[in-house]
């Protein structure tokens, strides 16, 4: 049996007419991290938001599979359901919906779409404060809005809180990474690496080598212009960090 | 010329009657008669009144009103819908009728807080000083209306320096079925000078009563008195029901008016407030709810007369179904406010494409050293925030419903009394389409 939690095959998509993915292949097995880079538009956000199913991307062509089934067919509040989480590049602020209640909606939601029975207030909250501590965030973020007011620091921690709150098979982290301090990142990738294990699969999206040093990717993705161009292991983020994304691009001409 | 509508023919044979059977003195029979007078010159506003052209008052023309029995016992008891647990004096008013067994009136140090008919037969200064003196004007005919018709009501009286912890309540039921009632309470507010205290003026309906309930309040603000008053119609049973809210501000004096409206069939806010002396300041929060077959409409008039003075408005409406709002607000600096403040915004949340909102903030200015400004908007859900709560495995139903509340919670949780701001949230949940499914997270 494949261990395959994302397979995408020769993926197309665009925006208000505009392709941005171009045909974009990608395999993820169970147990594996995966590190995609590449320059600024080429499509990385793009990537994770069309496998969340945000509304306004065409999907023109390819497929997408999650877990061997079909992931496109899914709404975003079912593949979340079934596993998918999007750590955001930027997190939205929604004044007057409380943390602690999105928490609990989307935690509660999960479990009943699973069969299991909801938390209740006493366990939901021993649950919470345990994650709290391991992003060693104070607990007054529990009662203030959603994002709203937090540093860009603290609102890639409040990400990866919820993603440990909700222990998906398949994380998708858009630059998690940017605009932490060197505390605040070992914190991060502290979460992330907490969440590794056999049956899930990390996707990291982010543009320093430094991350990397901290959560060990098995493998290394150049997305560019839409596709991937160049995948290997931890030492071609090392490459790219050296030499940029100038000699691929020459790379694939002259291929 | 033409005959006069069934409702205006109404109100003159009430005007009538009332001048026939009331043991009034002679000054009150006066006063009522010189408001009809008034009113008769006025007349009820049509579509080509700028200030009423959005809200038609053709059905309420339709229908003829007799006033409330005062002889007769009052029709239900009164008991759930109240906000129980407020503590402090209290007044109920049952169709305009003050029901005194679930009254409270017992005195406090610094406050009384006593009926307009017993203000009136014991000559209270109170009345002489107020009644008529702020509402008042070419603009508000209804004001008139309510003194041609002038029946009971409440006096509030809060001498200078008093700290008045708990607030004064003022609930209003309409309750009566099988005739359309015309009730016309009227509410005076003194508050002296550095005094401080709370107020909530609470109207209901039982389903099916067909009131038309016409309230018009007067305040005058003492130097450095604060007051929050809450103004809280609540609720879908609510007819007709124009609501007058006068004040009249002296200097350094704070007012926060926090005006929730939670639905209605034909429902009218006007306040009008005039910022007198020097540093006064009044802080606005309006929240309204429009859902199928419910029109609520808010005018502010906010006029900043002397130096230093501020005012803040911040509107707030979701609207659903056919909902229909209107929001007028206008600001007035006259010449010699320099120094003055006044911020204003309205923001506007249509749930539906047949819900409808008409927005007009205005600034009229006369004096170049201010420092005004003003916005409106009109929108539908954050689709960021949506897709966001939807990332996270919450339904979009759901996720509406969250957005929803919170646009609304935004104005309740400022209201500073607890028993009013959670009951309010409790009836904003019941009423909002779709939110039964947010009650647990709230
Ligand atoms: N609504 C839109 N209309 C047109 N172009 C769009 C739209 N949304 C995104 N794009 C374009 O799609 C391209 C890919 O954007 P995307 O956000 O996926 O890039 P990225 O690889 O994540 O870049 P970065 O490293 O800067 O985050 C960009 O050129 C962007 O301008
Ligand atoms: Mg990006």
């Amino acid at each position: 049996m494949s261990n395959k939690i994302l397979e995408i095959k020769g993926l197309k998509a665009e925006v208000d007419g505009k392709a941005i993915l171009k045909g974009l292949d990608l395999a993820v097995e169970a147990g594996e991290v995966h590190a995609i880079m590449g320059p600024n538009g080429s499509g990385k956000s793009t990537l994770t938001h069309v496998l969340a199913g945000r509304e306004g991307y065409v999907v023109s062509g390819g497929k997408v599979l999650y877990k061997g089934a079909d992931l496109l067919e899914l709404e975003t509040e079912e593949r979340a359901r079934e596993g998918v989480f999007l750590a955001f590049q930027y997190p939205v602020e929604i004044p007057g919906v409380n943390n602690v209640y999105l928490l609990k909606a989307a935690l509660n939601a999960q479990r009943k779409h699973r069969g299991e029975a909801e938390l209740d207030a006493i366990e939901f909250l021993s649950l919470v404060r345990d994650k709290m501590k391991l992003m060693q965030m104070d607990e007054s973020f529990l009662n203030r809005a959603v994002n709203e007011g937090f540093s860009g620091g603290e609102k890639k921690r409040n990400e990866i809180l919820q993603m440990s709150v909700l222990q998906p098979t398949l994380a998708l982290l858009d630059e998690t990474d940017s605009g932490l301090d060197i505390d605040a990142l070992k914190i991060v990738a502290n979460g992330i690496n907490s969440l590794r294990r056999e049956d899930r699969a990390i996707v990291l999206v982010t543009h320093y080598q430094r991350l990397l040093d901290y959560i060990e990717p098995d493998f290394v993705h150049v997305l560019s212009n839409g596709r991937i161009v160049k995948s290997g292991d931890k030492s071609l983020a090392n490459e790219l960090e050296a030499r940029g994304y100038d000699w691929l691009a020459e790379e694939a001409v002259s291929a | 010329m033409s005959s006069p509508s069934p409702a205006l023919a109404s109100f003159k044979a009430a005007a009538d009657q009332l001048a026939i059977n009331d043991a009034a003195p002679d000054w009150l029979n006066a006063t009522r008669v010189n408001g009809w007078q008034r009113f008769a010159e006025m007349g009820v506003p049509g579509v080509r009144d700028e200030r009423w052209k959005y809200t038609r008052l053709a059905a309420l023309e339709r229908q003829s009103f007799v006033l409330p029995n005062h002889g007769g016992a009052l029709s239900k008891a009164v008991h759930a819908e109240e906000f129980s647990a407020l503590p402090g004096l209290r007044m109920v008013f049952v169709d305009g009728c003050l029901d005194e067994r679930s009254s409270r009136l017992a005195g406090k140090a610094g406050l009384r807080v006593r009926s307009l008919d017993n203000a009136i037969a014991d000559n209270d200064a109170v009345v002489s000083e107020l009644l008529g003196k702020i509402a008042q004007g070419p603009l508000h005919p209804f004001a008139a209306l309510n003194t041609a018709l002038l029946a009971n009501g409440a006096v509030i009286d809060v001498e200078p320096h008093a700290t008045i912890e708990e607030p004064v309540y003022l609930l209003f039921i309409s309750s009566c079925a099988q005739v359309s009632l015309i009730s016309n309470p009227r509410i005076l507010l003194n508050i002296g000078a550095n005094a401080s205290v709370t107020v909530v003026e609470h109207h209901l309906a039982h389903d099916g009563a067909k009131n038309f309930v016409n309230v018009t309040t007067e305040g005058r603000i003492g130097e450095g008195a604060r007051l929050e008053y809450c103004s809280v119609l609540d609720g879908v049973a609510l007819d007709s029901h124009i609501n007058g809210l006068h004040l009249e501000q002296a200097g350094d004096s704070h007012v926060i008016h926090n005006s929730v409206t939670l639905g209605g069939r034909m429902i009218r806010n006007d306040l009008h407030c005039r910022l007198l002396g020097p540093g006064s300041h009044i802080d606005m929060r309006g929240l309204y709810l429009a859902g199928d077959r419910q029109h609520v409409d808010n005018h502010t008039l906010v006029e900043h007369c002397a130096p230093h003075t501020s005012s803040a408005q911040d509107y707030k409406g979701v609207l659903h179904g056919r909902g229909r709002a209107v929001f007028n607000g206008k600001v007035l600096i006259h010449s010699g406010a320099n120094g003055s403040e006044a911020h204003q915004s309205n923001g506007n949340l249509l749930l539906s494409e047949k819900a409808e909102i008409d927005t007009k903030p205005e600034l009229e200015i006369y004096n170049d050293d201010v420092k005004c400004s003003h916005g409106a908007t009109v929108g539908q859900l954050d689709k960021e925030a949506l897709f966001y709560l939807r990332s996270r495995g919450i339904g979009e139903a759901t996720a509406r419903s969250m957005l929803t509340f919170a646009f609304a919670e935004a104005l309740v949780q400022r209201i500073g009394l607890s028993d009013v701001r959670n009951r309010i949230e409790q009836r904003v949940i019941e009423l909002l389409p779709e939110s039964e499914r947010i009650r647990s997270f709230v």
